[in-house]
């Protein structure tokens, strides 16, 4: 009886042991499909923060303030105006800096008229707040690409622009 | 001889194959966005020159409003028939958990993902309606082009 095992034991070690990749490959070839199927590459998406009276303050991210009180208006050191005029269509038709008017039947053109009025503006900077006004009917996109370009100027001491209003044109 | 060729088995070797396929999986799921379902990918967004890229390090707790061209709002996937309601009892359930008082404003960063073509009036309102819920950190979210206009 211990003979017949011993010879049993030595016949099965040297056998092969192979596993059956088959089924593996199957199921690993599924999970391959599942995720290239439901995979979707999406943009690089970017955020601007805005801060409302109430939130704590510390940031160091510009941050925008919208709907500010009178109260808050006047606590704003040497504000830049910024005017945003709107189609009824929602488009822009115009931006008018102080006493500057950036027009053009193009949106994009009047958006290339401001990217240069405000570099010209910022060279030397001499303003420590900008304080936008928006019509109504302003689509967001031309909105945010004026904030964009504001969030990225100097105030008068070199430190970067944070005190920005958004409020409604009247 | 010919005999003895066919019953031998060929059998191909798997194991590349399936190293392989473990890799791409792994890829596949390390990339793989499980938030996507705040997400609504039917929007548009503004594209502008560089905003800050989108830091998910302290901003707490996200919740994503999706506005759509119409002035709707999209919660986690469901149309909102008042976003006042729903920020209502969202802001009372997060005051609740987190053992909030009524005059703090809420660990919460508003995430809205505006459509380019949202009118700023309609913006507005959805600000002020977060405002008075006590979401008062918010987030707009844009999309990033190369930086054309740095000063």
């Amino acid at each position: 009886m211990t003979r017949r095992s011993r010879r049993k034991h030595k016949k099965r070690s040297t056998d092969e042991v192979s596993l059956n990749m088959a089924a593996m490959l199957d199921m690993a070839f599924q999970l391959l499909a599942f995720f290239i199927l439901t995979f979707r590459a999406s943009p690089i998406e970017a955020q601007i923060e805005l801060r409302l009276p109430d939130s704590p303050q510390a940031t160091t991210r510009s941050s925008v303030q919208m709907n500010s009180s009178p109260q808050e208006m006047e606590d704003l050191d040497s504000p830049l105006p910024i005017d945003l005029y709107s189609l009824p269509t929602g488009e822009l038709e115009k931006i008018v800096i102080g006493s500057r008017v950036m027009k053009s039947a193009e949106p994009a053109e009047v958006i290339q008229l401001y990217r240069q009025e405000m570099l010209a503006l910022f060279a030397t900077p001499t303003f420590d707040s900008i304080v936008i006004r928006v019509g109504k009917e302003l689509h967001y996109e031309p909105l945010m690409q004026v904030v964009d370009l504001c969030t990225k100027q100097k105030t008068s001491d070199g430190s970067p622009m944070t005190k920005i209003s958004i409020n409604p044109l009247k | 001889m010919s005999s003895l060729h066919s019953a031998d088995q060929c059998e191909p070797n798997l194991v590349p194959i399936l190293d392989m396929v473990f890799q791409l999986i792994t890829f596949f799921m390390l990339v793989i966005n499980f938030k996507a379902g705040d997400v609504d990918k039917d929007l548009v967004l503004p594209v502008v020159g560089a905003a800050d890229p989108a830091d998910e390090g302290d901003q707490g707790d996200l919740l994503v409003l999706n506005v759509r061209t119409d002035g709707s709002v999209k919660v986690r996937g469901a149309l909102q028939p008042s976003i006042d309601l729903f920020l209502r009892t969202e802001s009372r359930v997060v005051s609740q958990l987190r053992d909030i008082k009524p005059d703090q404003p809420l660990p919460v960063t508003t995430v809205l993902r505006v459509d380019k073509k949202v009118a700023f009036e309609t913006l507005m309102k959805i600000v002020d309606t977060c405002k008075a819920n006590r979401f008062s950190k918010i987030d707009f979210v844009v999309v990033r082009k190369k930086d054309e206009s740095a000063p």
